[in-house]
C-alpha cells in the first residue's frame, strides 16, 4: 500500500491570529482543548510536551512567528502503530487572516519515515490484523462522541 | 484520499454499519435479506448502510443468481491509511474543539472578560 506523507486539515475561527495564537501556544489554553498536560517553552530549539491520560508526548519547537506560523516537531505516540516506536513528524500551524477572523492550517508530515517493516509489523496483511485496527478504528470513532450502543 | 478517509469514518460512525462489518469479518457473504432479519430492520435500511458501505470501498457486491452477495474488502481499514485516517480524524476534532474554545474565549475578552479566570496577557 502506498504510504501517506501528509495530513493537511484546515479550519476557520472567528477569532484574530492573535488570539489563535496564544490558544495554541499557551499551556493554560492547550490544557482546554488540545491535551491534558501541556509544557511549552516558546522559543526554537525549546521543548514542548502534551499529555494525556495514558500517554506523553515530547517534542522540539522549530518555527515560532507570531501569529502566522507555529512548528514542533514531535514523537507522534498518540495514533501511532507502534506507540514505543512512533514516526518523528512536524506539525506546522498556519495562522491566514481573514474577514471573519483566522483560517488556521495543520499540516503533519513525516509519516512515511515509518519504514514497510514497522508497517508491515504493525498492520499484517491478514484478517486479525485489520480486525484489530478495526477495533481502534472503532474505539477512535467511538472518541468521537458516537454512541457505540446498537 | 482524505474524502476516501472521510467516507471510511463515516461508514465506521454508525452501529449498525459496524455490526455488519463484524459479521462479515468472520469471512462469509451475505445478503441484504439475512442483515435484514439478523438486525430485524427493514431490507431498504440495510441496504442503504451497505451502500454507505460500498462507497467507503469497504464491502464488494456480487451477484448471484437473483441474489446479490455482499463480502468485506477491508483494504480501506489496512496499513498507513488506517492510521493515517486516525491521525486526521483526530486532527479534525482537535481543529474542531480549537475553533469552539478560541471563538468563546474571545467573545469573553471582547465582552470585557468578566467570567474568564485566565490573566489578560
Amino acid at each position: 500500500m502506498k504510504k501517506k506523507d501528509e495530513i493537511v486539515r484546515t479550519v476557520e475561527i472567528e477569532a484574530p491570529p492573535e488570539h489563535v495564537w496564544k490558544c495554541i501556544t499557551q499551556p493554560d489554553h492547550l490544557v482546554r482543548w488540545f491535551g491534558d498536560r501541556a509544557e511549552v517553552d516558546l522559543r526554537v530549539g525549546g521543548a514542548i510536551l502534551f499529555g494525556w491520560e495514558e500517554i506523553v508526548t515530547e517534542g522540539e519547537i522549530v518555527t515560532v512567528e507570531p501569529p502566522r506560523e507555529f512548528a514542533f516537531r514531535w514523537a507522534n505516540n498518540v495514533d501511532a502503530p507502534d506507540p514505543d516506536q512512533p514516526p518523528i513528524t512536524l506539525v506546522t500551524y498556519h495562522l491566514e487572516p481573514i474577514a471573519q477572523g483566522t483560517r488556521l492550517t495543520v499540516v503533519e508530515t513525516g509519516f512515511a519515515a515509518l519504514s514497510d517493516a514497522a508497517y508491515a509489523q504493525a498492520y499484517p496483511q491478514n484478517e486479525s490484523g485489520w480486525r484489530v485496527e478495526l477495533e481502534e478504528l472503532v474505539a477512535y470513532v467511538a472518541g468521537q462522541g458516537v454512541s457505540l450502543t446498537p | 484520499m482524505t474524502a476516501d478517509t472521510q467516507e471510511v469514518f463515516t461508514a465506521l460512525a454508525d452501529p449498525i454499519r459496524r455490526a455488519i462489518i463484524d459479521e462479515l469479518a468472520t469471512g462469509v457473504s451475505r445478503t441484504a435479506t439475512e442483515f435484514s432479519e439478523a438486525f430485524d430492520i427493514t431490507r431498504q435500511g440495510v441496504a442503504k448502510h451497505l451502500d454507505r458501505l460500498a462507497e467507503a470501498g469497504l464491502v464488494h457486491s456480487e451477484r448471484q443468481g437473483r441474489e446479490t452477495r455482499y463480502t468485506l474488502t477491508p483494504a480501506p481499514l489496512t496499513g498507513a491509511a488506517g492510521w493515517i485516517a486516525a491521525v486526521e480524524a483526530r486532527w479534525d476534532r482537535r481543529l474542531a474543539d480549537l475553533k469552539d474554545y478560541a471563538e468563546g474565549t474571545y467573545q469573553q475578552e471582547s465582552a470585557g472578560g468578566g467570567n474568564d479566570d485566565s490573566n489578560h496577557d
